[in-house]
């Protein structure tokens, strides 16, 4: 602002003149009431009420009046500004009445539409696992393998070295398939598969010539009741590597890769001598327990659930693959030798997530498969 | 199989600070799988002690008859007195002896015992069943009568051997001879480094031709048979309490001393025996086939319709024994209350083919210890020395006679040897043993072996299951421990490869599986 000019002589002042302040406020008024959207009001109101419009520019040539004329214009251009600003006012007023119904309108919610949004999804924690021992091995470059779960009893029992009467054979319960030709049960040499060890013989027989490294991991049948910790459908996941000069050191390795891969660095595992006709030397594993690390042995201030406070989990079975099963597979047990080891994938759930009945894994109630989202 | 670690320590040196906690971890070791140690006798506390019965009172009015007795107990109750004692139990008489606690004593199950006021009378102790005593059954169905000469206030607590760690081993099929106390014993031998007394080397006398005739149809079936005739028993003989403890503690019945022998020469041997009553056997005992559809009755009462695989023990008549499975009814022992009772008993241990055994066992559902046995292979070569042992047994404790005929059919069999490269077990391993080792180790199990570059192993009678050279593989580095093998990881030839298609997707797309992927295949 300019300060007043005494010596001014009072002149007239165009811009001050009343039949232009009435000019400017009825262009103002003018475009106010043509905006017909928020923006266009928006650019009107910058255009006639911001620092650079004409009665901002007006009000500002005030000082120069001399101070008889500065009241008058003073009036005349406040009234002008005060009618601009009312008009906007209003008219702003008008516009967001008319938007606000509109959206009101437009953008209305009928929440008895259906939901268009999904929540995140789950699978399975059988899979889930399954898949995650299997990577394991993918990594080291292992295959996975399949294999057909109605099998024949020649691959399940035969080619693995059970004899027709070992009494291993009986130590496992069979489902047995009725045959094509209406031969009943143990006469149809077709079985539902009682783990998934066949895969072994199958892989060799496929692949003819090692080197062999496969994880199989598949659904076995046993003539289990279903009770907290059997089922007579369940899972397991096989692991067989055929290849020169393997050792029982290698299996004993690649035991502890899996379990500090699936469950900590610091784990270990423990091989107990056993006997399974398709292994020889066989052992039982165990890892130790991920939770008390052992601790809990001999410390009945601090009992494990995990473990049973025996510091030891029992996973499964493993061994160094009898030569016998390489031969009846056609590999040539002078030149090659392998490993193998299996476990059930629902103990491993148990254990590993606290699962206390092994029905909720089968009875299908997405309830208990959501909390496993999508990793484990 | 249940192991008394008492029983353990015939044939075994142990350090006497061994528990049966720790033979169990030693067992473990080199894969005998101790699956539990049973504690017998813990909390248990004297006094409890040998008494006589003096005098019975029945007394009247009560919904059960109850006893009044009074019971020396000789200076067990500090005062000489004869003890006052209310007892519901009527299996026993004046003057027999019993097991009597006493007040202040403590039994199994944190039972306390006090004198009280019961029945209108004063009961100052109790006089014992062998359930009360955590014995289990031992035949009598009431409280335990004593044979009679143990002397009067004698502690019964180490008669009786109420203390003492059962192992509970549960035995692989491939390792039958882990049924005996003689397997067991020779794990624990080689685990612990000590020596074993191998109970199976007896002075057997050589066989001659004057033995109760034996005559063997089947040789494949049956490829031994060892016969022994004991005269002269005392048919009111009973077992001894070590021997029906012993049975016991290992999961069986006591029955009659003639059964309790046999069964206790098994449970030591491994080698099933089956003794007949000789004046019920007509002529020469045969092993044949069944005829199909021949008719037979076993011990159980049950009449059993033969398959023509079946494998029978015959006389003149016909089949009086299913080889390895049960004995006929028709030359049963009987038992001394029955008119006459058994005196003469032929002795029969024999080697039946596993395979015959298990089919018949399981075509008649007639599971027995011995068919147990058999089907898992019984050492061939040990039917001399459980006969013997049978027969010490039967003169010592019932007052027989044995007769100087000694029968043993044997089929000619080579030894099985197997070859292998003496560096077999380090190339199976992947750890260097070392020749010495490998030598050391299978000699411990029982083989002969020689050579030196290339072995040649020669497997002992008890271990049919060691047949290729990763069984005995097998044997060194489980000997060795499981727990020394070093952790190597072999290098698969092939990298990473994707090897799942995108269900992980679906389920981010909100999909929920309610079962496996592989239940929708």
């Amino acid at each position: 602002m300019s300060a007043p000019n005494k010596s001014y002589d009072p002149v007239e002042v165009e811009a001050l003149k009343p039949e232009e302040i009435e000019r400017m406020r009825d262009e103002a008024l003018a475009a106010f009431a043509a905006a017909d959207s928020l923006d266009a009001l928006q650019e009107a109101k910058v255009a006639h009420t911001g620092g650079t419009s004409p009665l901002a520019l007006a009000n500002r040539e005030i000082g120069a009046l001399p101070p008889q004329a500065k009241a008058e214009a003073g009036k005349r251009v406040g009234m002008a500004r005060g009618a601009v600003n009312k008009a906007l006012a209003a008219r702003q007023a008008e516009l967001e009445a008319e938007r606000d119904a509109r959206v009101l309108v437009e953008e209305a919610v009928d929440v008895t539409l259906p939901y268009d949004r999904t929540a995140a999804g789950a699978r399975h924690p059988l899979t889930t696992l399954m898949e995650r021992v299997a990577d394991v091995f993918v990594a080291m470059g292992y295959e996975v393998a399949e294999g057909p779960e109605v099998e024949a009893e020649w691959f399940n029992f035969d080619a693995l070295n059970f004899t027709p009467d070992h009494p291993a054979r009986q130590m496992q319960d069979t489902f047995f398939v009725q045959g094509p030709e209406g031969k009943s049960g143990d006469e149809s040499g077709v079985v539902l598969r009682t783990h998934t060890s066949p895969v072994q013989a199958r892989a060799l027989l496929e692949r003819r010539e090692p080197p062999v490294y496969i994880v199989c991991p598949g659904r076995v049948y046993r003539t289990d009741e279903l009770d907290a910790t059997h089922t007579p459908v369940f899972h397991q996941i096989e692991l067989l590597a055929v290849d020169e000069g393997l050792t029982m050191a290698d299996l004993k390795g690649t035991l502890d890769h899996m379990v500090q891969a699936l469950f900590g660095p610091d784990m270990k595992t423990r091989l107990r001598p056993n006997y399974f006709p398709f292994t020889e030397p066989s052992a039982e594993m165990d890892m130790v327990c991920y939770v008390c690390r052992g601790e809990s042995v001999g410390n009945p201030d601090r009992p494990c659930r995990t473990c049973g406070s025996e510091g030891w989990i029992e996973l499964g079975g493993c061994g160094m693959v009898n030569p016998k099963v390489l031969t009846a597979c056609g590999v040539d047990p002078q030149k090659y030798s392998g490993f193998a080891f299996g476990f059930g994938i629902e103990r491993m759930l148990m254990f590993r997530h606290n699962v206390e009945d092994m029905r909720d894994m089968v009875e299908g109630d997405i309830r208990f498969t959501r909390p496993f989202g999508m990793e484990i | 199989m249940r192991v008394p670690l008492s029983w353990l320590r015939e044939y075994v040196d142990l350090p006497a600070t061994e528990t049966g906690r720790d033979v169990q971890a030693k067992l473990i070791e080199v894969g005998l799988e101790v699956e539990t140690v049973e504690q017998l006798g813990t909390g248990l506390k004297g006094p409890l002690v040998v008494g006589k019965v003096l005098t019975i009172e029945e007394l009247e009015g009560f919904k059960k008859p109850i006893r009044f007795c009074t019971v020396d107990v000789g200076t067990a109750n500090g005062t000489g007195e004869p003890q006052e004692i209310v007892c519901g139990a009527r299996n026993f008489a004046v003057g027999d002896k019993v097991v009597v606690v006493l007040p202040g004593a403590v039994l199994p199950g944190d039972f306390a015992i006090a004198a009280r006021k019961t029945y209108g009378k004063t009961s100052h102790g109790m006089i014992c069943s062998g359930d009360e005593l955590g014995m289990g059954d031992d035949g009598s169905g009431g409280i335990i009568v004593l044979p009679p000469e143990h002397e009067v206030g004698t502690d019964a607590i180490e008669l009786l051997e109420l203390v003492d760690e059962v192992l509970d081993i549960a035995v692989t099929p491939d390792r039958g001879y882990a049924l005996s106390m003689r397997g067991v014993a020779r794990e624990t031998a080689i685990a612990y480094g000590l020596p074993l007394r191998d109970p199976a080397l007896l002075d057997v006398p050589a066989p001659n031709s004057f033995g109760y005739p034996v005559q063997i149809g089947d040789p494949l079936g049956c490829d031994r048979f060892t016969a022994r005739t004991v005269t002269g028993l005392r048919p009111e003989a009973r077992s001894p309490i070590w021997l029906k403890r012993r049975l016991q503690k290992a999961g069986m019945r006591p029955i009659s001393l003639t059964v309790d022998v046999a069964n206790y020469v098994m449970l030591e041997l491994g080698q099933p025996l089956h003794t007949y009553d000789r004046s019920r056997i007509q002529g020469t005992i045969g092993v044949r086939r069944a005829e199909q559809g021949e008719k037979f009755t076993t011990l159980d009462g049950v009449q059993r319709v033969l398959d023509a695989e079946d494998l029978v023990i015959t006389d003149e008549r016909g089949p009086i024994g299913l080889a390895g499975v049960m004995g006929g009814a028709n030359t049963e022992i009987a038992d001394h209350d029955a008119e006459g009772g058994t005196t003469d008993v032929v002795i029969e241990a024999a080697h039946f083919d596993a395979l015959s055994v298990a089919r018949h066992a399981r075509r008649h559902k007639l599971g027995s210890e011995a068919a147990k046995r058999y089907e898992r292979g019984v050492d061939p070569q040990a039917t001399s020395a459980a006969a013997q042992r049978t027969v010490d047994l039967l003169v010592l404790l019932a007052g027989g006679t044995a007769e100087t005929g000694v029968t043993e059919i044997i089929a000619p069999t080579a030894p099985r040897t197997i070859t292998m490269p003496a560096d077999h077990p380090d190339q199976v391993a992947g750890v260097t043993y070392g020749r010495e080792t490998v030598v050391r180790r299978l000699q411990q199990v029982g083989c002969d072996v020689y050579g030196q570059d290339d072995l040649t192993v020669t497997v002992p009678s008890w271990r049919p299951d060691l047949a290729e050279p990763n069984d005995l593989a097998e044997e060194v580095i489980r000997l060795e421990g499981y727990e020394n093998l070093p952790s190597t990881l072999p290098k698969p030839p092939r990298g990473p490869r994707p090897h799942r298609a995108g269900s992980d997707c679906t389920a981010a797309s909100g999909a929920r599986w309610p079962a496996p992927d592989t239940w929708r295949r």
